[in-house]
């Protein structure tokens, strides 16, 4: 086991010892990167068999779709279907590549693409399934939207204006989020910091840094003291004991610093125009247009302030759409690599105190996503009620005012379910949310059921009406018509497949039971 | 829209928030909207709790628990089409979905359970002597303790949730984070302590890797090979058996034995065939 190991994942890699050829004078000229490894600054990038599988399988991982496709394809596809040709034959080879070939894209992949149509299709216009016009890419998934509501509502509770409420949901936010692996992170932290031990001020300065990122720069300079003499004591399990309370959250100066970024003040110059950017633009636009408008609005059969809230709703959701196909990437990749070097992992988990909100999500999606909710829900409720009540005073009236914006909800009828104008802008999006969710899975449901049918009925077509399953064998046909054992070909006059194909070598596994048939010859 | 006092508002909204029924009065004088109070998060009928776990986290992108109960409702549909087949078919064989119920039931619970399983025996095999890597790869659930009930004892005995590993993902993060602080303290992509803790950080990586990519080895090796191997070889059987009974040509066949063609009970040589007698031992040894 010893010398396998040493093989499979050794440092060497089982190549010979560099230190004698390099002495060599013969090879010093030579090109061979293994005899300049050592001489390399980095560490060579494969050092044997695991390393390599390692890297490749780094790749594959790295996107769960792809994962999940390269799995299946590889795992399931390709062998199942090469056997069942190679050995049962071109009718069973044909059957077992479209199930299992339909098995990837289905059940994989379908979903996804069905609820993306649907988006497209719903999504992009204000239209009676998405009377405020939401765009369809600022989803926002059921689990987190619950969450926000909460964090928000409290936040209003809280707070003595809308600015205020707004500031503080995103506190809460920011400082309910934790890494899923924090036990692990700060394990294999403290580990390399143990393997830092020989040099002393190394040692010392990384730990500096690392209560730097935890705590923040003020906080961590008062904690400094204990933290260098647990250390010196070597005590790692007092270190990791104190440090848990803190570890894999956001400190004060990292929730600030990141709270810019939804605060529109990062990156750059796409978000510094204020808070209610899309709707003082779309009003903007609406005030150059209005000769026409009103011209449009006596022709249409809606009164003027429906047809004025219509208008509005359409600018405004063109401004987002336009917004989220351009700024929506870069927004979101420096905000996650913001979070990735200020303490948070990958998978978050978000808690309000001691209640566990979400679980398991992507910290991409999380921080994506409580921007959708500011601008489309939070910012369009507090514009609306803004605007609509310019001369309400009372924080408590404006505050049930917002919430009715965003939570009122329309009950009578069919408007139960089906999102409407009466209902508010939550409300309304977890209304069509039931159409986005159950359409594309019932949609893939459907389709699997109907292609495993489809797929059988190709095989009785092929064969003239004869129903049978092609793994026992293909019954002999009555009379003096050839059979057609082209695989994807559909109807008896096709040709048969040439005897010399690859296919009829690949059935001859030693020990294995050939196909017969009644007369006891083989079936290919 | 209708107007409504804000005093309303925030009263009929505490109210349903708190689960409390308004009067019938208030709702009968005027069709006022309602509020759906907290849909998300304090909801509890169940139309709310599918939606949450099967919703689209990301649009447009499948989540695990879509593809679960979609891969489940395509295997019940393999399972009837053999099934219509079966009935259809002169033979009335069982074979197909014997092999259909092997195959997909085997790959389903493989796909979603036999591979975190395998992951999870990897790593404790691989790392069981190094407590550095250890403790950063596997650990037990601390949530994982309560032998009270019934389910409490279910979580912890099993491996799925009462031991933890973390994804390839975070361990790559986490390497970032530690080199990116590490960069903080003035530290070089050449310098010994930023050299030592990558190392120690692409072990990690390797040992996660390995896991992986174990379990899509197994997957290609059991479900995508070895269990082809078992359905061809005892539907040849099967088959092979009904012609030898039969004594007819398969194709085109006439009644079959349907308690022949039962994957489940293999039959015995006198229902083959009637005349048949196990032979007789003598009882003194034949004299070489």
């Amino acid at each position: 086991m010893g010398r396998l190991k040493s093989g499979l994942l050794g440092s060497n890699g089982g190549m010979p010892d560099c230190d004698v050829m390099e002495a060599s004078p013969v090879h010093f000229y030579s090109p061979n990167p293994v005899l300049t490894r050592k001489a390399a600054p980095h560490p060579p990038r494969f050092q044997g068999a695991g390393e390599a599988i390692s890297s490749v399988v780094g790749a594959i991982d790295s996107n769960r779709l792809i994962e999940l496709m390269v799995s299946d394809g590889i795992g399931f596809v390709l062998p199942r279907s090469t056997m069942a040709l190679s050995i049962r034959g071109a009718d069973d080879g044909r059957e077992t590549f479209l199930r299992e070939f339909f098995g990837l894209v289905g059940n994989v992949l379908l979903a996804g693409w069905a609820g993306n149509t649907m988006l497209k299709m719903l999504g992009n216009s204000v239209n009676p399934y998405n009377p405020h016009g939401i765009p369809g890419n600022a989803w926002i998934s059921a689990e987190n939207m619950g969450a926000f509501q909460k964090l928000y509502n409290k936040a209003l509770a809280s707070s003595s204006g809308h600015e205020e409420a707004r500031r503080n949901f995103i506190q809460y936010v920011l400082g309910g989020l934790e890494s899923g692996d924090r036990d692990f992170s700060i394990e294999s932290r403290l580990a390399s910091l143990k393997k830092l031990g020989e040099q002393q001020p190394e040692q010392r300065k990384a730990l500096g840094q690392m209560l730097e990122t935890t705590y923040g720069k003020e906080e961590a300079r008062k904690h400094l003291e204990t933290y260098q003499q647990l250390l010196k004591a070597g005590n790692l399990q007092g270190l990791q004991d104190k440090l848990k309370a803190r570890w894999g959250k956001l400190s004060k100066d990292s929730q600030g610093q990141l709270a810019l970024y939804f605060n529109h003040k990062k990156p750059g110059d796409i978000t510094i125009k204020g808070i209610n950017r899309f709707d003082e633009q779309a009003e903007q636009l609406l005030r150059e247009q209005e000769r026409s408008l009103t011209e449009e609005a006596s022709q249409s059969r809606l009164s003027p302030e429906a047809f004025r809230q219509k208008a509005f709703a359409r600018q405004r959701l063109s401004l987002s759409i336009s917004e989220l196909n351009h700024h929506e990437e870069a927004f979101t990749k420096a905000a996650d690599h913001e979070a990735l070097i200020r303490g948070l992992t990958g998978t978050v988990n978000l808690r309000d105190g001691d209640e566990l909100l979400c679980k398991n999500q992507s910290r991409r999606t999380m921080l994506k996503q409580m921007k959708h909710f500011l601008e489309q829900f939070v910012d369009r409720a507090t514009h609306a009620v803004e605007k609509e009540h310019p001369q309400i005073r009372d924080w408590g009236k404006k505050q049930a005012l917002i919430q009715r914006k965003l939570y009122a909800k329309s009950s009578a009828g069919w408007r139960k379910l089906i999102p409407n104008l009466q209902d508010g802008l939550v409300t309304a999006a977890m209304k069509s949310k039931t159409a986005y969710t159950w359409v594309p899975i019932g949609f893939s449901i459907a389709a699997a059921g109907a292609f495993t049918f489809y797929n059988m009925y190709l095989t009785t077509k092929k064969h003239g009406g004869k129903i049978f399953f092609p793994g026992e064998g293909v019954p002999p046909v009555e009379g003096t018509k050839p059979l057609n054992n082209s695989p994807f070909s559909i109807g008896p006059q096709a040709s048969k497949l040439p005897s010399t194909s690859i296919y009829r070598n690949f059935g001859n596994f030693p020990g294995f039971p050939q196909l017969r048939n009644s007369n006891g010859g083989i079936i290919a | 829209m209708i107007r409504l006092s804000p005093q309303r508002v925030m009263a009929s909204q505490t109210a349903s928030t708190f689960g409390v029924a308004r009067s019938n009065k208030v709702a009968s004088r005027q069709e006022l909207p309602r509020f759906s109070g907290l849909t998300g998060n304090n909801a509890h009928s169940l139309g709310e709790r599918l939606l949450r776990h099967f919703d689209f986290r990301e649009a447009g992108v499948s989540h695990v628990n879509q593809i679960q109960i979609i891969y489940a409702s395509c295997i019940l549909w393999r399972l009837i089409a053999a099934n219509e087949r079966r009935k259809a078919s002169p033979s009335k064989s069982w074979n197909e979905i014997r092999e259909s119920a092997l195959r997909d039931s085997l790959g389903y619970a493989f796909w979603f359970f036999g591979t975190p399983l395998l992951q999870r025996a990897y790593l404790q095999m691989a790392t069981r002597n190094n407590p550095d890597l250890r403790k950063a790869l596997i650990q037990r659930n601390p949530d994982a303790k309560d032998f009270s009930t019934l389910k409490g004892i279910l979580k912890a005995i099993n491996p799925l949730t009462s031991l933890n590993i973390p994804t390839s993902e975070q361990v790559k993060d986490q390497m970032e984070q530690a080199l990116h602080d590490l960069r903080q303290t003035g530290a070089r992509s050449t310098d010994k302590e930023f050299l030592t803790t990558e190392q120690y950080y692409k072990e990690l990586m390797k040992h996660r890797n390995l896991a992986t990519g174990l379990g899509l080895f197994s997957t290609i090796l059991l479900l995508g090979i070895g269990i082809n191997f078992l359905n061809f070889y005892l539907t040849q059987k099967n088959v092979e058996r009904r012609n030898t009974a039969q004594h007819k040509p398969l194709f085109p066949s006439l009644p079959s034995l349907p308690k022949l063609s039962n994957p489940f009970s293999p039959p015995t040589p006198q229902q083959i065939a009637p005349s048949f007698q196990y032979p007789v031992m003598p009882l003194t040894p034949p004299v070489a």
